[in-house]
């Protein structure tokens, strides 16, 4: 199984093996439980730092669509395939929608929200 | 005056294997590539150009056609010297080794040539799009773990032979020869590690060639550990039961199955026919 990247692409790099990743385990490519290859072989292969890699695994792994065994390395997680067609931001969009609908009802104005949402991200 | 003979053709054959078999064998090879990639159409395989890529081979051809002049004045010379009485087979047991060094010398220009030719072709990869294979790289993916096992028991049998002659005692001698070994076999680990985990030599090399590529490099190490392992045996053994008649026969033979292992080796395995060459081409 082959991974292409392209870095003229403006989609970030680690967005593109994000998404070429699960798209391998979506089309059976890959199967569950088979072994990745290690954040340095990645990079070294596509040139790319590894860090841009290691940003693509940790998404991946927050995903649970793959998972570190630690020094055995990086696997093809078990339930994979379900769990790579849930689509992150589309679920944080609609509780947001949920939560900013309910605020508004309570009478809160959306510059009061913005600015309570971004003392909370700052931890103000 | 038996064992002066079977030297001596020993001899004849490792100045025939490695400054003229194998050498006309890469010449051959060299001529396949320059054949069927020519400059126009792949471009990308001469980062330096035709007339560079053509003025080193050129360079390897005279290199080797003058160290087999010299091989074939060496064999006359000490032939007549040993069969005059002159000449004591004991008294050039270094000539095989010295000589064989001297013909490795056209071999280690063109794997220098081949690493400044990679890291050029590196510089000037300006595709955007990069390719990588999604399956974990392992040692014995490329070598078979009979064939490493046997290296490591081998490294580790020799240095107890080492010891064993020398009563145990660490002497000037010995820590030469286990710094030697530690040395080539340390040099191999180092070289492997790259290959498994290193940035790819080549930017444009297809994974399937890659493959074969490391396999064949790791077949070469392997067979060498072993082998530089079975010569230092070889080495303590002469000293230590005074084969000194048999050391330069020993020197020769251990030269050419050398060459045989690691550059015969290499070219058995790396059939250029297989090769993709497309990914050479300026269009792609």
């Amino acid at each position: 199984m082959q991974i292409i990247i392209d870095i003229d692409d403006p989609v970030p790099i680690f967005s593109q093996l994000v998404e070429q990743i699960k798209q391998a385990v979506a089309g059976e490519k890959i199967q569950p439980g088979d072994p990745l290859p290690s954040i340095r072989q990645l990079a070294n292969d596509l040139d790319v730092n590894s860090k841009t890699v290691a940003k693509a695994y940790k998404l991946l792994e927050r995903d649970a669509v793959i998972q570190s065994r630690g020094y055995r390395g990086t696997f093809v997680h078990p339930e994979a395939k379900d769990n790579c067609q849930i689509d992150i931001k589309a679920w944080a969009t609609s509780q947001f929608e949920e939560f900013i609908l309910a605020m508004r009802d309570a009478g809160v104005t959306d510059s009061e929200m913005r600015i309570t949402f971004n003392n909370v991200l700052n931890g103000k | 005056m038996w064992i002066e003979l079977i030297f001596y053709l020993a001899f004849v054959s490792q100045i025939l294997l490695i400054s003229c078999y194998y050498p006309k064998r890469i010449l051959e090879r060299m001529d396949f590539v320059f054949k069927h990639c020519p400059f126009e159409t792949h471009k990308k395989l001469y980062p330096k150009g035709y007339e560079k890529t053509l003025e080193g081979k050129v360079t390897f051809k005279v290199l080797n056609r003058a160290i087999l002049v010299i091989g074939v004045l060496l064999l006359t010379v000490f032939f007549v010297g040993t069969f005059n009485g002159t000449m004591q087979l004991n008294k050039i047991n270094l000539l095989p080794m010295a000589y064989g060094l001297l013909q490795a010398i056209p071999f280690f220009i063109i794997e220098i040539s081949a690493l400044k030719q990679f890291k050029l072709m590196r510089n000037l990869n300006s595709a955007t799009k990069r390719q990588a294979d999604l399956n974990p790289r392992s040692l014995f993916n490329y070598v078979s773990p009979v064939r490493f096992y046997a290296a490591v028991i081998m490294f580790f049998v020799c240095s107890y032979i080492i010891f064993s002659f020398n009563d145990f005692e660490v002497s000037f001698d010995v820590a030469v020869l286990m710094g030697s070994m530690l040395l080539c076999n340390g040099l191999f680990v180092g070289l492997g590690y790259t290959l498994l985990h290193g940035k790819k030599l080549d930017p444009h090399q297809s994974p399937k060639d890659r493959h074969i590529m490391t396999t064949a490099a790791f077949h070469s190490y392997t067979s060498v550990s072993i082998l530089v392992s079975v010569f230092f045996i070889l080495n303590r053994s002469v000293d230590h039961y005074a084969l000194d008649d048999w050391e330069a026969l020993f020197n020769s033979l251990y030269w050419q199955v050398l060459m045989l292992v690691s550059t015969g080796a290499a070219l058995k395995l790396t059939n250029l026919e297989k090769v993709n060459y497309d990914v050479y081409k300026t269009t792609s």
